[in-house]
């Protein structure tokens, strides 16, 4: 996966483009630690330009909305296209997470 | 020198020699030089140490025998000898299969830098210069028998994971429907079948299976877990023996779904789930209903939909991610005939999307393309030759296909 960060005051903005896949577990975790450093009370991932994703990189999500629960953030997924939200509607994880178009 | 020496010995000598663990102490070491003050130095110092298994020999020649008789893990030899040099001793070793990893260190009073790139290029792992340093040669001589003892190590670990990697492939072969088992079911509901099961990293989180309910009800599933490795194969152990304990009683898909869905959500970790598709075929009644956790659209050809391959509706909660979800039972007509596609996601995501040979949608057409009366078995094959074609070897997650059709006229 590739990644750019933005920050303003109250949010924290993550553009992920390429493929999110189970090898990217690690530096996902990374970056989760960086958004509770960060202090922000929101997390915006944009995923207009994520082009795949796999199972695991769903299960990520479901991590991130976690982790934010645990540490005072709300998480929102905007712009999912193609594969990736077709993939999110098939699991229903529009149901379970935020997602924005 | 000899001050030095004595001090070494006295002191620093004793102080790691006790850092010698049982096996870097019994390391055989080989000393050759054909000067015996040098070689009782050389030894003094590294039995000093703790070393305590050491043999010398006068030249190259009897260097080489000495070698190939006891498999020394390092040797430590000079470069100007008569007889067989030191050079000539080194391309001896390394041209022995027998000891063509031993390290060996050269001792060299060349300081050209030419001269002792020629030592390393015949082979030495290092040079040791002269006269001795009792602390360059110990530290050296340790390095290398440590690399040594590492690189064995990490061999043998290989080894030992690849052997139970083979062991736990089989035991996971082993869970999904033999063939026998396969064919007395194909037999008892008049249904031929095909399927294709292959792991992407040796072992897979993917499983399918066959239940049956009744005389005339057969259950239908496929699963996928998220992630793959060692780690999806394991919860694949555990949903077939929560399947095959009997512990999993429902009535329904649904039922069925979410029975599976409250055992796993207390097992799996947050963001590991499963994909699962789970149909009660009536074969009476020519129909099945089926229930859906996420899994890919499964594709059903039956007379209803006027012999087109078309993709189900198969959105849902995946296995494992709420404890409380609630999934939806379909019906379908299935009457003899009728096919029913199960794919695990691999097979719409290889190579990743939007590259992916297939798309359900086209893997719709692509079955529609074959003809009208293909066999399971032709469907599978042919889908599999397509994504072959891409030049993938091996798709990047676990592929699983089951092709299940309700035979005519046998009734």
């Amino acid at each position: 996966m590739n990644v750019e960060t933005s920050q303003t005051e109250q949010t924290y903005l993550i553009k992920l483009s390429g493929r999110l896949v189970f090898s990217d577990h690690g530096e996902f975790r990374h970056l989760l630690n960086q958004i509770t450093a960060a202090r922000v009370k929101a997390c915006v991932i944009d995923l207009a330009e994520l082009q795949s994703i796999d199972s695991s990189g769903l299960g990520m999500f479901m991590v991130a909305l976690e982790t934010g629960k645990e540490h005072g953030w709300s998480l929102t997924l905007r712009s999912p296209r193609g594969h990736v939200k077709a993939l999110i509607e098939l699991g229903k994880f529009d149901r379970l997470l935020t997602v924005e178009d | 020198m000899s001050v030095g020496r004595q001090e070494f010995e006295g002191e620093i000598g004793r102080r790691f020699g006790d850092n010698l663990g049982f096996e870097l102490k019994n390391a055989r070491i080989l000393i050759v030089d054909d000067t015996l003050t040098v070689r009782a130095v050389i030894a003094g110092y590294l039995r000093n140490y703790g070393y305590i298994n050491l043999r010398e020999a006068c030249d190259g020649a009897e260097g080489i025998d000495i070698a190939l008789d006891w498999n020394p893990d390092l040797v430590i030899t000079d470069l100007m000898m008569p007889g067989m040099d030191g050079f000539e001793l080194c391309y001896r070793l390394h041209s022995s299969p027998k000891t063509e990893n031993v390290p060996i260190l050269v001792q060299t009073a060349l300081n050209k830098s030419e001269e002792r790139s020629a030592v390393f290029s015949a082979g030495a792992a290092d040079l040791i210069s002269k006269p001795i340093d009792p602390q360059e040669l110990l530290g050296r001589v340790r390095t290398h028998l440590e690399k040594r003892r590492l690189i064995a190590r990490l061999s043998d670990f290989q080894r030992r994971m690849e052997n139970e990697l083979a062991l736990a492939r089989t035991m996971q072969e082993s869970i999904l429907p033999e063939e026998e088992v396969v064919a007395r079911i194909s037999a008892r509901y008049r249904i031929s079948m095909a399927s294709h099961y292959e792991a992407s990293i040796g072992l897979g989180g993917d499983l399918w299976g066959l239940t049956p309910i009744d005389d005339d009800r057969l259950l239908l599933y496929s699963a996928d877990f998220s992630g793959h490795g060692v780690g999806s194969a394991l919860n694949t152990f555990r949903l077939h023996s929560f399947i095959v304990g009997g512990a999993l009683q429902a009535n329904s898909p649904a039922e069925w779904l979410s029975r599976l869905n409250t055992f796993f959500y207390k097992l799996l970790p947050v963001g590991q789930f499963a994909t699962v598709f789970c149909a009660f075929i009536d074969f009476a009644r020519g129909t099945f209903d089926y229930a859906s956790a996420g899994a890919p659209p499964p594709i059903l050809n039956a007379p209803e939909t006027a012999g087109a391959f078309r993709p189900l509706c198969s959105a849902g909660y995946p296995i494992g991610l709420l404890g409380e979800a609630h999934y939806e039972n379909a019906t379908c007509a299935f009457p003899p005939g009728s096919t029913l596609f199960l794919y695990s996601d691999a097979l719409i995501e290889t190579p990743e999307p939007p590259d992916a040979v297939f798309t359900t949608q086209s893997l719709c057409d692509f079955l529609q393309s074959l003809p009208p009366d293909a066999s399971p078995l032709l469907c599978k094959e042919q889908v599999l030759k397509h994504l072959r074609k891409t030049g993938m070897e091996k798709p990047e997650d676990d592929l699983t296909i089951v092709v299940l059709k309700s035979e005519k006229g046998l009734a």
